[in-house]
């Protein structure tokens, strides 16, 4: 994990609608290193896949950076044009997932010809040249070198979605973005997917954008991770510290509200509300109304990122009541009643 | 538990209390979901447009005999020189000029105007009636009556249109409804394909699953369940109905099928182009034709509006 | 042992479908393949039992919840209700029947009618069964739901309503008429993390107010703890493993079991678990046969007593051997696939595209006049060759036995069974008359 592949520097993306501009993405900033595992967490509605989108160039018509720099290996891509996006950078240097990427095969072509087909587009090898590549990750996903002239519906669930990561591997990009890939898959088929993945480190020395609302799986499987609420990057670092010393309410919440198969009776977190719409610019932090320790400066302004000041000189939270909010919550203390929205915390009792 | 009082095994408890009955028909359920149909697409104003016109033509159609200046069949003479006014240009007296025969263009159009209405209203809503009965139970009951349905509907859609008009002519003799029954007759296939194809979506969903567990009839499913989530699509066939069946008039009347004196504008455009004037005399030909051009493209549009406004049924996706 | 009969008893329940049939397939007069979605399934669900059904897609656990409330006819076995077989039901038993099970189902966005009011929607099961007081009912049940205040949802309509929300009416839709069971299939997997854990609570909570029973379905087992007391795990048809929550996942006694729970992301750095050693996907659930249908994935299938192998290379012969016997690879398709039709190089050919474990000794030899028959074109010889050695216990279905109390498992390493042994002319499974029954005999319900 060395020179940062990935810069998002400072990045707000908004969609153009008939109420106004929506915000997706608030003033996002992170850094992905080589053959790094960076996971990207927060539920639906957070901006999550619109930073993906964002990063690639793949943002619909009514979408647009507002603000803010991407930078791949020290230049700048965000203004990149989609020709020149196309030539340089899809596929080659990063590839992309797409959230229910299942569908993403043409039922009519054959792997090999969809393989044939993005490589012809984006590189100048020859055929013979494409095949090869694609025969050899096939074999790092565990799928029969012999199957790339197969069709779609000839591959099982879980091997279709092991096809499209080969598919987005073979022209040995240095970035993987994935959005949710495991999400529809049983959980045997989940873990297999992840063992390929953890090869693909491990051989390739690939990078990984993991774009999921499962923390359980960023946690065990990424280097680093952010964590996002309705377009703000809560608090992010490297999941040693998050995990062990997380400093933003949603971070902590969001964390015990999975489930952890060694304490099956430990209750789960319940977070009341859901996370807002917004229009124009976030000048309050987003999780105000669903925090039980908002105070009114909450409010007043976008919370700074800062450091937390623990070992971990990459881990930064956005949260003015970062000192205490952690040990309160520990504590079981009542949230306070400095005007902040604060609801009960719902607990889940255990079974007997 | 004092809530929810547990009606005993065997008896089932039937009381109709005031409160459960319907407030007002502005509650009703079919009430609500046409109305609600048309308010939110009313909204969309391209839409709103379409629907407009159509307004117009079938005022026209209701009020048009009485806006006419002058008989259908009244022959004018120039009041100077006392000939017959033949395929004269339009002029104060005669603003769309006159037919070969002398008659006054505008008043044959808008007496003719209630003609093709009802073929579009007759005609649209026989497809859609008879499309949206075969289409639901072929598609909701499945097994042989399915089959033997669409296997009907197939049949159906090899017959040609012409054809076949002309040997119902033969048995029904030439005539308004005979003409409009050839198209309704004919045309509900494709209604009938589709409305099932929607119908086999529908009944997959679980709300529906849900109510054939609870022990819902096959009509409660179908009234409550299947038609209002099928309407969009019946609704948007009515408005193709409603096009073809005045433009195939037309082409009917064209070729003999259709009874030449009731002056729908079809015949009107038949007529011009017996008498060899059709292109020298276009205030005759033209009227007519645009005017069902417009007609048809506003039942299409506004058609496709209705559908396309039907926001309750898109499901909202879990976007990030 | 509470003297209440049971609300519902299963008894080797069966649901088959018929596949496809081709052309070639009508031409030749074979029968359709049958999909053995359900295939000997038995359970007791007593007065306020929670038991959950766990197994991954394709298990057949949808198929069994929709075959409970009546939306599939049973192809064999029976449904029990308050002791009365379903089978006997007259038209107002069914009519009974569909009021006391109600369901709920796992996708929010299409369980509601998107045309209906929440008001209308809760107020459906009510006008299907002749009910009164429709208002006060779906007022109380909302309250029940905690979707307050009733006025600020009555007329809504499901696209204005969020997934957590429209679950909570789809939940009150299933309380609405008070009935004795509730058949649940995964109505929190859709939902966004933060609003589950409140949705499975509120139900939790419900289930024990109404003293309703419950079975709910899931491929989830980390949440399984908070919603039921005991698990059965599901594959290809059939339960592997019965037992109560806690300790089936502290301890799984199924392979199968142990994989899965083995297999669930623990949300931790630094905690270092191992990645599942299983591969491949379950099979199709069509003309299985008998044996133990986790033997072509298990990690710990038996072999031979008398043989010396590695777990992994002997899964693959044991594979190999059930591809040529259900004729999934025959020579021509391995010829295509290793490009060489010559028959020494075709021998190494196969072996190496085929296995990549090593074999030993007379497993290594065996192979080798194995193969070398398949590659004569002989291979009944094969297949021949290759059971006489390498046939495996759990070629024979396992019965369900009760390893502990309350808990059941079928799987050979409990039967307590003798192995096979490579007897000169191959001898028979010392376990043949006891236990190769149908599994899921409900051999445990003696015990009460």
């Amino acid at each position: 994990m060395s020179d940062p592949l990935l810069e998002v520097d400072d990045l707000t993306v908004q969609y153009e609608t008939d109420s106004g501009m929506l915000t997706a993405t608030s003033n996002a900033s992170f850094t992905i290193s080589e053959g790094e595992f960076f996971g990207l967490a927060g539920e639906s509605g957070s901006g999550k896949s619109t930073l993906a989108k964002a990063i690639i160039g793949g943002l619909d018509d009514n979408g647009q950076i507002s603000s803010g720099t991407i930078k791949y290996r020290g230049e700048e891509i965000q203004d990149l044009s989609d020709t020149e996006l196309s030539q340089r950078i899809r596929w080659k240097e990063i590839s992309w997932i797409p959230q229910g990427a299942m569908s993403s095969l043409d039922p009519l072509q054959r792997v090999s010809e969809q393989a044939l087909e993005i490589g012809n587009v984006h590189t100048d090898l020859t055929d013979e040249e494409i095949r090869d590549k694609l025969k050899e990750t096939f074999d790092i996903v565990g799928l029969q070198e012999s199957r790339i002239d197969d069709y779609p519906h000839q591959f099982s669930g879980g091997m279709q979605q092991r096809a499209i990561i080969a598919l987005a591997l073979f022209l040995e990009p240095e970035l993987v973005i994935a959005d949710e890939p495991t999400t529809a898959l049983d959980v045997i088929m989940q873990d297999q997917i992840f063992k390929y993945l953890d090869r693909l480190k491990d051989e390739l020395d690939v990078s990984l954008l993991l774009i999921t609302h499962d923390i359980s799986v960023i946690f065990e499987s990424c280097d680093s991770v952010a964590i996002m609420h309705a377009s703000q990057i809560a608090e992010r670092g490297t999941t040693d510290a998050v995990h062990a010393n997380p400093r933003h309410p949603y971070a902590f919440m969001f964390k015990e509200a999975f489930p952890d198969i060694r304490e099956p009776k430990r209750e789960l977190e319940v977070i009341e509300g859901h996370p807002p719409e917004l229009m124009g610019d976030v000048d309050f932090c987003s999780f105000a109304d669903r925090c039980p320790w908002a105070a009114p400066e909450c409010r007043a302004g976008a919370p700074p990122t800062e450091s937390v000041g623990d070992d971990d000189p990459s881990h930064m939270t956005a949260c003015v009541r970062k000192e205490e909010a952690y040990e309160m919550y520990q504590s079981d203390t009542s949230p306070s009643d400095d005007g902040g929205g604060a609801q009960s915390i719902a607990r889940m009792g255990e079974v007997d | 538990m004092d809530i929810a009082k547990k009606v005993s095994d065997n008896v089932l408890v039937r009381t109709i209390s005031d409160r459960s009955r319907v407030e007002n028909i502005g509650d009703n359920y079919i009430v609500r979901n046409l109305w609600g149909g048309l308010r939110s697409m009313v909204s969309d104003r391209m839409t709103a447009v379409y629907f407009s016109i159509l307004v117009t033509i079938l005022l026209m159609g209701v009020f048009g005999p009485m806006l006419a200046p002058y008989g259908v069949e009244q022959i004018h003479f120039d009041p100077q020189t006392g000939e017959m006014l033949r395929a004269e240009g339009p002029s104060l007296a005669h603003p769309l000029g006159t037919t070969f025969n002398g008659y006054d263009v505008l008043t044959r159009l808008l007496i003719g105007a209630r003609p093709t209405v009802l073929t579009g209203i007759i005609g649209g809503g026989m497809i859609l009636s008879i499309g949206t009965a075969i289409g639901v139970t072929a598609g909701y009951v499945g097994g042989r009556t399915e089959t033997l349905l669409m296997r009907f509907t197939d049949f159906v859609y090899g017959v040609p249109l012409i054809p076949f008009g002309i040997v119902l002519i033969t048995f029904l003799g030439v005539g308004f409804i005979p003409s409009i029954m050839v198209i309704g007759l004919i045309l509900w296939r494709g209604a009938a394909r589709v409305i099932r194809a929607q119908t086999l979506k529908v009944k997959q969903y679980p709300f529906v699953q849900v109510a054939k567990a609870s022990g819902a009839s096959t009509p409660h499913i179908i009234f409550k369940h299947i038609l209002p989530n099928v309407a969009p699509m019946a609704v948007f066939f009515l408005s193709l109905g409603v096009g073809y069946a005045i433009m195939l008039q037309a082409s009917l009347t064209f070729l003999g099928v259709a009874d030449p004196f009731i002056p729908s504008w079809g015949v009107m455009i038949r007529n011009a182009f017996n008498s060899g004037y059709m292109s020298t005399a276009w205030w005759w030909s033209a009227p007519p034709g645009l005017l069902i051009a417009i007609t048809v493209l506003s039942t299409f549009m506004f058609g496709r509006g209705y559908e396309g406004g039907d926001s309750e049924t898109e499901n909202n996706a879990i976007a990030a | 042992m509470s003297t209440n009969q049971p609300v519902l008893e299963i008894k080797n329940l069966k649901k088959y479908f018929e596949g496809n049939t081709d052309i070639v397939d009508m031409i030749m007069r074979r029968e359709p393949p049958q999909i053995q979605a359900v295939d000997g399934v038995s359970m007791t669900l007593e007065e306020n039992e929670s038991v959950a059904v766990i197994g991954e897609s394709g298990c057949g656990k949808s198929t069994l919840l929709r075959t409970l409330i009546g939306l599939h006819d049973i192809s064999a076995g029976d449904i029990v209700y308050k002791g009365t077989p379903v089978s006997e039901f007259d038209k107002a038993d069914w009519k009974e029947y569909r009021r006391n099970v109600q369901v709920i189902f796992q996708d929010p966005f299409n369980s509601l009618n998107p045309k209906m009011t929440v008001r209308e929607s809760l107020a459906e099961p009510l006008d299907i069964h002749g009910i009164g007081n429709k208002e006060e009912r779906v007022r109380e049940v909302l309250e029940q739901v905690e979707l307050q205040p009733a006025e600020k949802y009555l007329n809504r309509k499901p696209t204005n309503l969020s997934g957590g929300e429209k679950q909570r009416v789809s939940i009150g839709r299933a309380l609405i008429l008070d009935p004795d069971v509730i058949l649940a299939d995964e109505p929190v997997s859709m939902l966004d993390v933060s609003t589950q854990a409140a949705v499975l609570t509120k139900m939790k909570e419900l289930i024990s107010d109404f003293d309703v029973s419950m079975i709910y379905i899931s491929h989830d087992l980390s949440t399984v703890s908070y919603i039921a007391e005991t698990v059965k795990v599901m594959y290809l048809g059939r339960f592997v493993e019965s037992a109560p929550t806690k300790r089936l996942l502290e301890d799984p006694k199924h392979p199968y079991t142990e994989a899965l729970v083995s297999a669930i992301p623990v949300p931790d750095p630094t905690y270092d678990r191992e990645r599942t050693e299983m591969s491949g996907a379950p099979r199709d659930p069509i003309d299985i046969g008998e044996g133990c249908r986790f033997r072509d994935r298990c990690p710990e299938v038996i072999p031979p007593d008398d043989i010396d192998i590695d777990q992994q290379a002997y899964r693959e012969v044991m594979s190999f051997r059930e591809f040529l016997e259900r004729e999934e690879v025959g020579l021509e398709r391995i010829e295509k696939i290793v490009e060489v039709n010559e028959r020494s190089a075709l021998v190494d050919a196969i072996q190496r595209e085929y296995f990549d474990h090593e074999l030993t000794g007379k497993n290594e030899s065996t192979l080798r006049s194995a193969l070398t028959s398949l590659a004569d074109g002989n291979e009944d010889l094969a297949i021949e060759r290759l059971r006489e050695r390498f046939e495996s216990v759990c070629e024979t279905t396992p019965p369900e036995v009760e390893a502990e109390p309350e808990w059941h498992v079928a799987c050979h390493h409990h039967t307590g069974t003798d192995r096979r042994t490579v007897a000169g002319g191959g001898g028979t499974n010392a376990t043949d008359d006891s236990g190769s029954d149908a599994t899921g005999s409900v051999a445990h319900a003696e015990n009460q």
